[in-house]
Formats: C-alpha cells, sequence, structure tokens
C-alpha cells in the first residue's frame, strides 16, 4: 500500500528544504519513502491532506537514560514519581507510569508523541547489558541503540597499558559484538577505577588513576584511535572528567583538544555530551557562572568534536549517571536518599533525586550554559550540536517543545528570566542574546544533526526517497504562525504529534497512541582482521576467570536473544 | 514444667533444601525435617523432653502444631527453630503489618509436652506427608529417561538460588543426569533428580475432588473461562520462571485487571521498601573475591541459604591476590550458625553408611588405598578435598552417628537477642559518629565489643555487609533495613562500603526487575483500575488472600501453599486455582487445574537474574518431556485465547 501525505510543509536539512509545500510518499510495506513521481493514481493508495502542517522526519535522542540496570533501580527508588502520573491501559495502548523514571511503555509511547523515533541509550554496564536489551525489547514504537561504558573495563585498561591499541580496537569490536552495542561510551575516564577504593572526587584530564598509572587523557585518545581504526559510525561518546564541579570547564576544552589531537581523518571523532554540565567557570558553587563563551570558541576551532547540551529545565527530576563519585557528592549536597551500584571489573553508577529551582543561584546559571551555547554558535556549526536534556539528568526529555520554545522566542525566554534568581542573571549573557531559532534550525539541532553524527544520515532523520518513513506532523503552519510571537502555541504543538509515522506505520494520531509496533535495535559489528580477533578473544577468555564472576558463556548476547536486531557492519582499518 | 513460651524463629537450613530437592516434597525425610524443631538444651531440661520426643506449639492466634524435637547446642535458650514450610506455617500468623510480608521469625509460641504415648509419630508424619492425597493423582511419576550417548556440557547455570552458578559441569548418559561438578550440594540435587516425581499430563479436579486427565487445549481453555469470569483475579509465582515468561504474566493481569505478585512480597519485600526509603549502595558479587576485605553477614546463614557462597566468593583470589586469610569475615545471627566444614572424621564412630559421600562426592571421597585425594584427613575410609569444600556442613549435619568434627573458619560470631538487630545497628552507627552509648550490653552483646568492631570497620579497606530475611522477617522489617543502608552510607564516609540482599530463587530479582520497569513497582500490583497500584500490604498475596478478596489465583514458578501462612492458604481451597508446575508440590493439593511445564534452565531456556541483578542466560540440556511445553508457551496461549475472549 502507499500512503500520501498531500500538501505536506516539509523541513528536512539533510536535503536542504526549508519549509516547502510538497508530498510525501510511502511505501508502508517497504516502510520507506518512495518517489511520488511514480505513484499510480489508482488502486492501494490513501491520501492525507495534511493542510500545510510542519512535517518532519522523526526525531533522534542521542543522549538519554531510557532503559538499562541504572534507570530500573531508579524506579525503585522512587515510588513517588510513579503515584500521580498512571495512564489506565486502552485498547490500543498498555498502562504506564513515571515522569522522571518512567516504565519503559511511557517512555516509547512519549517519544512518539513528540515525534521522535530513534532513541539511543546513554550508558550501559557490559556486562548488565542483556538487561538493558530486554528494557529496550519492551519499548514501543521507537527503534534503539546502545553505546556501552568502557572506560573503567579491565580488559580494556590493560591493553591501553601495554600499548596495544590494534588489540584494544579488536577488544572493542569483540565487546561490541558480544553486548549489541553501538558505540564506545567513556564516563569520567578512570574516576570509576579510583571509585573501587572510595576515591575518584574531582579526578582531572591529566591525574592519575590508582592500579593502571594513567591518565585519563591517555585512555581518551586511545579509544579516539580505535573509533578511527575501526571506523564506528559514530565517534567516542564522552561525559569529561571533573563533570558537575566548578571550573571545569577547562577539563572540558582539554577534552576536545584531546580528541582534535588524536584525529587522523576527515570525520566527526569524539561527542561530548551535555556539555552544559561542564561548562562551568569559578572555583566554587558561590562565584560558579557560565562558560559558554569559551565553549562556543573552542568548538569552532574544533570542527571534529560534536556535542549535546544537557539543557537544565527547572522542577524535580532523577538524577543518574556511571559517574559515581559525583553521584557520592551530589548526595552530600542534597541529603536525602542515593543509590551507589559497582559493576565488577567495568564501572560504577550512581543514582539522586534532585530539584533544580528558579531561585537557585547554581540551577539558574546552568539552564543559561546550554541555551547560551546553541544560540551563539554560527549556523553552520549548528550541525556539530544536538538537542538533548540528558533525560532525566537535566530534566526528562517530555521538556523539549519547552527547550525548543525558549529557542525560537526571545519573548519566551524573558519571561522566565523576570522568574529567576537576579545575582545568576546578571552573570548571563542570555539576556543580550536577540537570536531566535527558526524551524529549519529546530529540525537541525533534532533530526539532521544527530542522524549525520551517528552516521545514520542516509536512512533516517531526512525524508529522502529511500530513507526510513519516520515522519512526524506537528499541527502548527509554519507560514501562518510566528513562533517568535507565540512560544507556547508552538510548546503545546510539538508536546503532541499530530501524526507520527513509524517505518510506514501511523502509531499516532492528533496525539493519541493509536498503535504499538516494536521498533528495531541497531548494533555495530566491526570487522577486524581474523588473527588479532582470535588472538584478542583467546586472551579475553582466559583473563575472565580472573576478572568475571560469571563465565565467558554468560556475557556474551546471541543475536537471538533480542527481539528485533538490525546490524551496521564497518570495516576497519585493520585488516 | 510442661508448657514455657518461646520465640519461634523459621529459618532455612541445608537439609531442608536438599531433601526437597533430593527427595521431594512429598517424601518422608523433607516432611520430618520440616516437623522438626530445634530447641536449646536448656529449654529442652526444662520441658523435660529429649531428641525425638513430640512437642505441641501454640501460636499467637491459638492455632496448634505438634513437632518433634531435636537438641541443638547452636541455639540460644529461649529460642525455637522450625525450618520453613508447610507444617510451621500452620501457626505464623498471616498478618503482615502493612509490609507484604508475615512475620516468619520472632513470633511469641507457648511450647506443650506431650506423653510419649498419646502420639502416634508414625501417624503424625504420615499426616503432615499426606500420602493419601498422592495417591489421588494419576499422571504423576518419574518422566522416563534412556541411558545413551555420553556427552559433558560446560558452564551450566545452577537454577536453584539466587547465586546462579553458571560453571555447572554436567555428565549426561542419553538424557539422563549422572554427574553434576561445581555445583553446591542441593544445586547438584535438583540436576541429578529433574527427572522425578514430574507432573507430565494436565490435570483437572472433579467434583468428588479427585484428579482426572484432560488434554492440554481443553486445560488452556478452561483456565481461559475462569481468568475471563473473574472479577479480582490473582497472578503469583514469577521467581522459579523466566522473564520472557513474566513479561506475558503481567500482560495477562493487565487484560484481566487483577493483581500480580511475585515471590519477594514473603521474603526481601521489606528490602525493596527500605532500598525505596533510602537508596542503597551495592555491587556485582565479584567485587568480594578482588576488594573485600571485610565481611559482614548478617541474619544470614551462606551455609545454609546459597551454599556456593563462600566457596565461590570469599574464598576466591581475585585480581589482586587477595584470598580468604585477607579478609576477615564476621557473622551476626540471632543462633550460632556460620560457615562450617568438616574436621576429622572420628574412625571409632563412623560406621562406613556413605551418606555423606552420597550427597557430597565431589568433595567427600571414599577410597580403599590412600593414594588418591589431595589432603588425606582420613586415610582409611574418607578424603575430604578441602580446596572444593563449599563449608556448608552438610556432612556434619546428616552424619548419623555424628563422626565428622565441625570446623568454624569465620573469625567472629556474634549472637545478637532475637529481634534487636535495629538496636545494634543503631548502636554501631552511633559509635561510628562518636556518640557515647550508656548501656553496657546492646542486643546481648556488650559494649566493648561493639566498639571494636566499630574500629574495625573504620579501619577496613572494603566492607560488605551481607544480610538475609532474618532482617526482613523479624519485627521492624523494612525499618531493619534501612537502618543498614544507613550505616553503610554511613561507612561510606570513612571508607568504602556495600550492602546487599541475599534472594531466594533463582529468578526473583529478576522479576521484581521485569516488574519495575513494566508497572515502576518491584511486586504486588493491583491492575483492576487498568493502571498500576503498588500498595504493600493491600495489593500483596498474602493480604489479599487472607481477607479472601480474590475468587481465583493463577500460581506460576512458587509454591504458596508451603511458603504462606496457613490462614492465608485456606482460601486457595475455596476458589478456583490454575497451577503451571513442572514437579509435583504442595500447592497441587488446591489446585483444581493443574498444567505441567518443562523445567526451566535444565529443559528449557531463558534470562534470569542473579541476587546482583546481572542477568544470565540459562541453558538447556535435555529436550522436555514430549507434550510438555515451557511456561512461556503455555503463558503465550492463556494469552493469545484471551484477548480473543475478551474482544468477543
Amino acid at each position: 500500500m502507499i500512503l500520501v501525505l498531500k500538501n505536506a510543509c516539509v523541513v528536512d536539512p539533510l536535503q536542504g528544504i526549508d519549509c516547502e509545500l510538497m508530498d510525501i510518499c510511502i511505501d508502508v510495506s517497504l516502510g520507506r519513502v518512495v518517489p511520488c513521481d511514480r505513484i499510480p493514481t489508482k488502486g492501494n493508495v490513501k491520501i492525507i491532506d495534511l493542510e500545510g502542517r510542519l512535517t518532519m522526519a522523526g526525531g533522534i535522542d542521542i543522549h538519554a537514560h531510557v532503559a538499562g540496570p541504572k534507570i530500573n533501580i531508579a524506579r525503585l527508588m522512587r515510588p513517588e514519581d510513579h503515584y500521580r502520573t498512571n495512564i489506565p491501559a486502552g485498547d490500543t495502548y498498555r498502562a504506564s507510569c513515571g515522569v522522571t523514571t518512567q516504565t519503559v511503555i511511557r517512555t516509547g509511547h512519549r517519544y512518539a508523541q513528540l515525534g521522535y523515533t530513534l532513541v539511543c541509550e546513554a550508558a550501559s554496564p557490559p556486562l548488565k547489558t542483556r538487561h538493558t536489551h530486554e528494557e529496550l525489547d519492551d519499548m514501543p514504537i521507537v527503534d534503539k541503540l546502545v553505546y556501552i561504558l568502557m572506560d573503567s573495563t579491565w580488559l580494556g585498561l590493560d591493553y591501553i597499558v601495554e600499548g596495544e591499541i590494534e588489540k584494544l580496537a579488536a577488544y572493542v569490536s569483540w565487546l561490541l559484538k558480544a553486548t549489541k552495542g553501538y558505540t564506545i561510551k567513556l564516563v569520567d575516564p578512570g574516576a570509576d577505577i579510583a571509585w573501587f577504593y572510595g576515591n575518584g572526587i574531582g579526578l582531572d584530564i591529566d591525574d592519575q588513576i590508582p592500579e593502571y598509572g594513567l591518565t585519563p587523557r591517555e585512555i581518551i585518545a586511545a579509544y579516539c584511535k580505535v573509533a578511527q581504526l575501526l571506523n564506528l559510525p559514530h565517534g567516542v561518546h564522552i561525559h569529561t572528567n571533573k563533570l558537575g564541579i566548578p571550573g571545569n570547564y577547562r577539563t572540558l576544552l582539554e577534552t576536545f583538544r584531546t580528541g582534535e589531537a588524536s584525529s587522523f581523518q576527515d570525520r566527526l571523532v569524539m561527542h561530548v555530551t551535555h556539555v552544559q554540565f561542564s561548562g562551568y567557570k569559578g572555583d566554587c558553587w558561590y562565584n560558579i557562572e557560565p562558560a559558554s563563551e569559551e565553549i562556543v570558541k573552542e568548538l569552532e576551532k574544533s570542527p571534529h568534536v560534536s556535542i549535546d547540551l544537557g539543557q537544565v529545565t527547572f522542577g524535580n527530576t532523577t538524577t543518574m549517571t556511571a559517574d559515581a563519585p559525583f553521584e557520592f557528592v551530589l548526595y552530600h549536597l542534597s541529603k536525602w536518599k542515593a543509590v551507589l551500584h559497582d559493576i565488577e571489573a567495568e564501572t560504577a553508577t550512581g543514582i539522586v533525586p534532585y530539584t533544580y529551582r528558579k531561585s537557585s543561584y547554581v540551577n539558574c546559571v546552568q539552564w543559561a550554559i546550554g541555551l547560551e551555547i546553541a544560540l551563539m554558535l554560527r549556523r553552520d556549526d549548528l550541525w556539530r550540536i544536538v538537542l538533548s536534556t540528558d533525560h532525566p539528568n537535566a530534566g526528562p526529555f517530555t521538556r523539549y517543545p519547552l527547550i525548543i520554545s525558549w529557542l525560537m522566542s526571545r519573548k519566551a525566554r524573558e519571561e522566565l528570566l523576570k522568574k529567576l534568581n537576579q545575582r545568576a542573571v546578571r552573570k548571563m549573557i542570555l539576556p543580550s542574546i536577540d537570536r531566535e531559532l527558526d524551524f529549519y534550525d529546530i529540525a537541525v539541532i533534532t533530526r539532521a544533526a544527530p542522524a549525520r553524527i551517528l552516521g545514520l544520515q542516509e536512512e533516517r532523520g531526512t525524508l529522502k526517497p529511500g530513507a526510513i518513513a519516520d515522519v512526524a506532523v506537528y499541527d502548527i503552519k509554519p507560514r501562518e504562525l510566528d513562533p517568535s510571537k507565540e512560544p507556547d502555541k508552538v510548546r503545546k504543538a510539538l508536546s503532541r504529534a499530530w501524526l507520527l509515522i513509524k517505518s510506514g506505520h501511523v502509531v499516532v494520531k492528533e496525539g493519541k497512541i493509536v498503535q504499538e509496533i516494536s521498533g528495531e535495535t541497531l548494533y555495530v559489528d566491526a570487522k577486524v582482521r581474523e588473527d588479532l580477533y582470535k588472538e584478542v578473544v583467546n586472551e579475553i577468555k582466559k583473563k575472565f576467570k580472573t576478572y568475571y564472576s560469571v563465565t565467558y558463556k554468560s556475557f556474551y548476547i546471541k543475536s537471538y536473544e533480542i527481539h528485533k536486531l538490525k546490524n551496521i557492519t564497518v570495516v576497519s582499518k585493520i585488516t | 514444667m510442661n508448657e514455657i513460651e518461646l520465640t519461634l524463629c523459621s529459618c532455612r537450613t541445608i537439609s531442608q533444601g536438599l531433601f526437597m530437592e533430593y527427595h521431594g516434597k512429598y517424601s518422608r525425610e523433607y516432611v520430618i525435617d520440616l516437623s522438626t524443631v530445634r530447641l536449646s538444651l536448656a529449654d529442652a531440661q526444662k520441658l523435660g523432653v529429649k531428641d525425638g520426643d513430640v512437642v505441641e506449639v501454640e501460636g499467637p492466634t491459638g492455632r496448634r502444631v505438634k513437632l518433634l524435637v531435636k537438641i541443638d547446642p547452636n541455639v540460644p535458650e529461649g529460642v525455637a527453630y522450625v525450618p520453613y514450610g508447610h507444617v510451621i506455617n500452620m501457626i505464623v500468623p498471616s498478618e503482615t503489618e502493612a509490609c507484604a510480608t508475615p512475620n516468619y521469625k520472632q513470633v511469641r509460641v507457648r511450647v506443650r509436652r506431650l506423653s510419649t504415648d498419646s502420639v502416634d509419630v508414625e501417624k503424625l508424619v504420615e499426616e503432615y506427608v499426606n500420602e493419601n492425597f498422592l495417591k489421588s493423582v494419576p499422571g504423576v511419576g518419574d518422566r522416563p529417561v534412556t541411558d545413551g550417548e555420553l556427552r559433558v556440557v560446560r558452564d551450566v547455570v545452577c537454577p536453584f538460588c539466587g547465586l546462579l552458578c553458571d560453571n555447572i559441569i554436567v555428565k549426561l548418559s542419553g538424557n539422563r543426569i549422572v554427574d553434576v561438578q561445581e555445583a553446591c550440594v542441593i544445586g547438584r540435587a535438583k540436576f541429578v533428580t529433574y527427572h522425578k516425581e514430574r507432573v507430565l499430563k494436565p490435570l483437572k479436579r472433579t467434583e468428588s475432588g479427585k484428579f482426572v486427565e484432560i488434554d492440554l487445549e481443553r486445560a488452556i481453555e478452561e483456565t481461559v473461562d475462569l481468568l475471563s469470569k473473574s472479577k479480582y483475579p490473582l497472578l503469583y509465582g514469577w521467581s522459579c520462571t523466566t522473564c520472557e515468561a513474566i513479561r506475558l504474566g503481567l500482560k495477562i493481569a493487565e487484560l484481566v485487571g487483577g493483581v500480580v505478585d511475585n515471590t519477594s512480597s514473603v521474603c526481601h519485600g521489606p528490602t525493596l521498601m527500605a532500598v525505596a526509603e533510602t537508596g542503597h549502595s551495592d555491587f556485582t558479587l565479584g567485587f568480594t573475591m578482588h576488594y573485600a576485605d571485610m565481611v559482614l553477614v548478617w541474619g544470614w546463614n551462606p551455609a545454609h541459604a546459597h551454599s556456593n557462597f563462600m566457596y565461590r566468593f570469599v574464598n576466591r583470589v581475585g585480581k589482586l591476590g587477595y584470598g580468604r586469610k585477607h579478609r576477615k569475615v564476621v557473622v551476626i545471627d540471632i543462633r550460632n550458625t556460620s560457615p562450617a566444614r568438616p574436621g576429622d572424621i572420628d574412625i571409632k564412630k563412623c560406621t562406613g553408611c556413605d551418606l555423606c559421600t552420597e550427597f557430597c562426592p565431589e568433595v567427600i571421597k571414599k577410597v580403599t588405598s590412600a593414594k588418591t585425594g589431595k589432603i588425606k584427613l582420613q586415610l582409611t575410609l574418607y578424603l575430604v578435598d578441602f580446596q572444593k569444600c563449599r563449608e556448608c556442613g552438610l556432612c556434619i549435619d546428616i552424619c548419623p552417628t555424628r563422626a565428622i568434627q565441625l570446623v568454624r573458619d569465620v573469625d567472629e560470631i556474634l549472637v545478637v537477642e532475637p529481634g534487636k538487630d535495629y538496636e545494634l545497628l543503631t548502636a554501631i552507627r552511633m559509635c561510628l559518629r562518636d556518640l557515647e552509648i550508656e548501656k553496657s550490653k546492646i542486643a546481648g552483646i556488650p559494649r566493648e565489643k561493639v566498639l571494636e568492631l566499630c574500629d574495625e570497620l573504620r579501619r577496613s579497606k572494603y566492607v560488605v555487609l551481607f544480610f538475609g530475611v532474618g532482617l526482613t522477617h523479624s519485627h521492624g522489617k523494612f525499618k531493619n533495613i534501612e537502618e543498614a543502608i544507613k550505616l553503610i552510607h554511613d561507612l561510606n564516609e570513612h571508607t568504602k562500603a556495600i550492602i546487599i540482599a541475599m534472594r531466594g530463587h533463582f529468578n526473583v530479582t529478576g522479576a521484581n526487575m521485569v516488574f519495575l520497569w513494566t508497572y515502576g513497582a518491584p511486586f504486588g500490583i493491583d491492575l483492576s483500575k487498568r493502571y498500576p497500584r503498588y500498595i504493600p500490604g493491600v495489593t500483596s498475596a498474602v493480604d489479599i488472600l487472607r481477607r479472601r478478596e480474590t475468587d481465583f489465583m493463577l500460581v506460576a514458578g512458587a509454591d504458596p501453599a508451603c511458603s504462606f501462612p496457613r490462614e492465608a492458604v485456606e482460601h486457595m481451597r475455596d476458589i478456583p486455582v490454575v497451577l503451571l508446575t513442572p514437579k509435583l508440590c504442595r500447592t497441587m493439593e488446591y489446585a483444581d487445574i493443574v498444567i505441567p511445564v518443562a523445567l526451566t534452565g535444565i529443559e528449557v531456556e531463558g534470562t534470569a537474574y542473579r541476587l546482583d541483578a546481572i542477568p544470565i542466560r540459562l541453558r538447556k540440556i535435555v529436550d522436555p518431556p514430549e507434550g510438555v511445553l515451557s511456561d512461556e508457551k503455555i503463558l503465550e496461549m492463556i494469552y493469545e485465547k484471551l484477548r480473543k475472549v475478551l474482544k468477543k
């Protein structure tokens, strides 16, 4: 069957289309967009008239903690997050609950309602990635992929100490295959090794890590090289050292430079995530200031680095990260409850509930950083930034439309600025920024840029013929509405998609879930030289017996365990 | 004295677990173990009873049960110990104090001596075994196994306790399991007797109360019929099955608007409630062997509950080269229990009955010459391989002549007064904050000891606190755990400290995980309003049964008739019960429809979660018997059929 979306007001930056009225044709059985010139006029054709509504490709969330061991313990720890948010089951959808620690079903529903069709689980410890995949399998509608935590894995660090970059590459290739992961995730590199001894708070990029004698910079450089050697579609995904600690912007800039120094190809090698948390000037909480200007300048000089914002929104949330030492600090700031969890030979994690307050000086400074970076960057450089809240750390992803309304309207920002801590407002550049993003820019930072950064721009983030038919239609007409003057309308329209098509199936109609389908899970199969791979696997098997309390067989996730698995095969430089 | 008042604690023993798996739930050995009360010598003298006598125990609700006496030197005065099971549950009160978990421990009971001629012990045991019931069940028996090709399967996962040992070596001949290595005695028994006492045909209870065989399709149809007509169904169990099956169970519950609960509501439910209050600080067990230098064991006996634990984690040498010698093991419990290994075997007492080698052939070997074996203890008869000893103490327990000497390998045992764990935890927290303690004895332990322990905790580099249902089943329940977690949070200011709950069933953690990611709560979820509600004490299985609210029950992956207080179980007799079970179990007495399923982890594969929430794939080593499907398949059939029926 062919589905024709007539009179769509299309915004598709990957094709350079900006608010043009056109038709989009979808082959439902293939689940792909097809050219409209060859559509038969008779037969099995269904036409939906969009009457000039805003139409974009399905959104991509490049960094969110939506499934896995961490979020599941957070669900256990936060029953108060569930009590008042119950959604009863309907005829077409299942029951769900939660705001910051949502059940997987709710996560799938809410992403679909926002018009998002691909979500990247930000951090999964290798040993428990089977759990992450089990949850993702239960998440309806959206497609998904998983980043694998590698910064403190003993097996990996051993190779870095030995200086065996090729073997490290083979290990990464094995690990991605064994856990069905997408790319390398580094979280506060090396800090978890120190955390196993109860230390590691504020570990900087050139500090030494106990046991191994390495510095985080060496770890970052090694993995950046590996990502290039393996031709991974998405570069190393980094959460910087000293995250959340005043004065950490220098560490962030050094991380950018490390990425630049270790790049030997003309492509993105490094994605620094939730950059807002690493953009603080000052030396204590009292005199913390936004460092957005320095970050923007350095980013313009670093063409191989991409970022996502980690924009703070006000309200209650649950912070969770593999940066356990920092969560320990945060526990002392909030003094309520905390989960700390260590995973053998690999990583650690922490979960602390937290509330961002408009009256708090620090929280207001944090709020400004993300917006300032997005608004101060040149238009070309917007292709290297992605909208995110590091869900749920800086706020749940359901607040994306709110952030978009701030980015698109100075009026919206000014209204909020009046209510904020005024000492913080005086430190911001934001009040002096006139710039307002348009729908094209928004489509860049929510669709085109993440698709390109993930290396999926051929199939996702665009509506060109041949792409996967993920189409989001919102109930606003860009040709009639001025987002700068009516930010509330934009926010409301983006919160509930008027129509969402996932792989050719209509799943959301006027904001309601009409069908629950299951999405696919993407993973990277990076091929390396056969003999090297075998040698490394043998070494891993030997070390497994000392390092882990499970067997090699229990660790390896077989393809049939995952519901709808799709591999992306890349041929590495090590052949 | 004819009557005294004691504190009853039901607990787990290694022999109970072993006999359950080896002989079955309807065996004399198992039932005798369940109906034996362990008393201290002093209490026995007060009552004037000796080993083998019968006493009557009266619970707080006035219910009575007759039990056999065994004098145990490890039991402190004033306490009566009985293994968990359907016998002692006759008098356990079903009140849950809004925690979903009844008080299985610290129940005040009156113990009365009965004159020996007034009770026929044989009859008593027969009554507890309920042999009459067995006779009324057709289609139960051993699954046919045939010898054939010899093969060895490595890295098999043991589907018994929460440890999910995944390095088991199983030797098969055809589809008969002939030998098992690396497993504990219970795990070994589970594998070796997998074919025994199986339910092989779907059964239905007729009006006369007898079971008749029916075909699977009809069993499913009737189940669907009952489910769709029920107003408030309860779906219970889920801890001895795969996560795939649990997901389907939740789907069914949502469809019919029922309550779905797993076995953690009667074991570690309070732990999960405490985590919701304070968070926690835990790890995956592998760190024990790498870093731990202080191992605290609280309200849990590793030897009896997770027999492979000491062998796999505490005694093992980790990455830094630390072994058992680098670790201090402190046991805190209300009786003198701890890992125990066999010492010398008294040649004069040993009769050579081979009971010890029968259950533990990997460690204790009978030899005719002294050439084999590593360490020679008993040159003429038996050799004990200490490196493989799990320290479960089974050989010492079951030796009929008590010929094996007991050696405890722990550094310290602190015996707490029953119900005073909270007091001791608070005292340690006070010491950590340098607050003065005025009492000279805290929970029966001298103040100096507490101060000493606190100092050691502070000095240690990596403290691990393992706790079990000793804390969750006693008074205070989740408040005990909360205090323990706070103690660990406090300790984290000084050093590195970890707390972890030792879970029972092999996939109880998995059940919590699936419940959490689907409905945001770990157990006891009510879906009658089509959205999840989680109110422990209201929407939990024991409470619903006790208040007689439910009108239908589906049981999969559990044996509630064995583990619930009798007051709650009695309601099961009045309502239709559908049971999915691979083996003969006590809930069958209450079931109206029994559907046989394949043994998870031996006949079918699937995912289960270790007690530290590491997901492990269970393996299939033999084909299921003909016509017997997995839980997952059965539940899927029920779900699909139910959907069609409800759509109409």
